[in-house]
């Protein structure tokens, strides 16, 4: 079981809060985890692989202790049996996409796994490219299988399919479900999507500035919140703010993307009760 | 023409950046995993030579190294007017141009390559030879070149610690100066033309191989 109980300071969209999370995930089980950016989500995440230090808090997986504060024990990342399939991919550039993998596995040789890795997330054709050479999505599936690759006992994936289309998003969700029922690892899920976390997720964590909100099943939770996605194309950008053209009209939001153009695609907050 | 000063040069030369590249590797990896909030420190440290006038290094060197100096009570060694000397003194007044493209080629990498690296199960050393080092392989060729072509322009600190001894400590930049001395102004001009072509060369190389 993956024991988790942290206190640690942290900023927040400027202003300053802790990431103070308790939970628990059973081995086979996954825990998504959903909230506002900056919330806190990928600080989770990092604290469980170790690579960010929290100030108070223990950290267990079965009987080995991964960190206590209170007996000044910290294991570094490196010994931790993780796979963290990060939110910019973090390929290596002078690597192809076979040798990343490899990598991995590294000092052992295990070519018949890698190759199997990269059928499963369809990049046969691309295997012996280069990162910079791959799409996005192309990227974001080689990652997703090099944190799979060693069979960690926890994996941390945030938000793995978010470059990927409809179709090949589905197909990708297939290839981690079956791998999941396959190896059972505990697994912590960022995502944005209440569909990716309604067909992986046995639990959904709300998180907000750092805290727990909510905690429960993705039925209950996401039955409970009114807030969907609506589909629709940049047709203004100001400072501070966009115009966007949806199915349902035009919206002015209050905000604009870090990234992003007129014409790009992107996804509009839609309350159900209240509309745009 | 004699053109044992140029060989002279060009044998410091490699030397000295052969000595600062095995060096400056492990210094890289412990300023940037292990210095902390002291980084700072050993960065302005390696860093000194650039600002510091070549004749005050080469006077603190020649205080230490002098036959009767702390370094030779400790080691034996003489290394005053030795063209051993001259590579100690190349290798301390070049640090910065070796150290400094290396770790900041380093430093600005995305830190998800290095936390990638550990989550594969790599300790600190292996992320640093088999992932930080060849991201940055550009940088390690350029810091090199520019190491090498440093220290064959070398002047203060070498005749601070070197003197002028033909075949030993006479590189070209001091036989440049010996030569205008002696009022030869035809052989001083030719050995500076050779210097300026070479640096011109170095540098056109570096650039262009960033341009590419």
């Amino acid at each position: 079981m993956l024991s988790l109980s942290i206190n640690h300071p942290l900023q927040f969209a400027g202003s300053k809060g802790a990431l103070t999370v308790k939970m628990t995930i059973r081995p086979g089980e996954t825990l998504a985890i959903m909230g506002p950016s900056g919330a806190g989500k990928t600080s989770l995440l990092r604290a469980v692989a170790g690579l960010l230090k929290p100030r108070e808090g223990q950290v267990t997986w079965q009987d080995e202790t991964w960190l206590d504060t209170s007996q000044k024990r910290f294991l570094p990342p490196y010994k931790r049996s993780v796979g963290f399939a990060f939110q910019d991919y973090a390929l290596f550039p002078h690597l192809t996409i076979r040798e990343n993998l490899r990598f991995a596995l590294a000092p052992i040789r295990e070519d018949a796994k890698v190759d199997e890795l990269i059928t499963l997330v369809q990049l046969t054709d691309f295997a012996d490219q280069k990162p910079a050479h791959l799409s996005g999505g192309q990227q974001q599936r080689a990652a997703l299988a090099r944190a799979l690759i060693r069979k960690p006992n926890v994996l941390l994936l945030d938000e793995p399919f978010s470059a990927l289309d409809g179709v090949l998003r589905h197909k990708m969700q297939t290839v981690l479900r079956d791998y999941l029922k396959r190896f059972q690892p505990a697994m912590l899920l960022v995502s944005h999507d209440p569909k990716e976390v309604a067909r992986l997720a046995d639990g959904l964590m709300i998180m907000e500035n750092g805290k727990m909100r909510q905690m429960g099943t993705p039925g209950e939770l996401l039955a409970q919140d009114p807030i969907e996605k609506l589909s629709g194309k940049i047709i203004e950008l100001g400072e501070n703010s966009m115009v966007v053209l949806t199915d349902l009209g035009v919206v002015r939001l209050p905000f604009r993307p870090s990234r992003g153009e007129v014409g790009d695609e992107m996804e509009v907050p839609f309350d159900l009760e209240k509309g745009l | 023409m004699n053109f044992s000063p140029f060989f002279l040069s060009a044998e410091l030369g490699l030397i000295t950046t052969i000595v600062l590249f095995v060096m400056v590797i492990p210094m890289v990896y412990g300023i940037h995993f292990f210095s902390g909030k002291w980084a700072p420190i050993w960065k302005a440290l390696a860093s000194l030579p650039l600002i510091l006038p070549p004749t005050v290094l080469g006077y603190y060197l020649l205080i230490a190294l002098r036959p009767d100096g702390w370094v030779a009570q400790l080691t034996g060694l003489e290394l005053a007017f030795s063209f051993e000397g001259l590579v100690v003194g190349s290798a301390l007044y070049s640090l910065p141009f070796m150290l400094t493209p290396i770790l900041t080629a380093i430093e600005n990498l995305p830190d998800s390559y290095e936390e990638a690296a550990f989550t594969l199960g790599k300790n600190r050393w292996q992320t640093y030879t088999r992932v930080l080092l060849p991201c940055v392989k550009p940088s390690l060729l350029a810091a090199s070149v520019l190491t090498f072509a440093h220290t064959i322009g070398e002047f203060g600190v070498i005749l601070m610690i070197g003197g002028n001894i033909p075949d030993e400590t006479r590189v070209a930049s001091i036989a440049i100066y010996h030569e205008v001395e002696a009022l030869h102004y035809a052989t001083a001009d030719r050995y500076a033309l050779i210097l300026l072509g070479f640096s011109l060369v170095v540098l056109l190389g570096v650039y262009g191989k960033r341009l590419n």
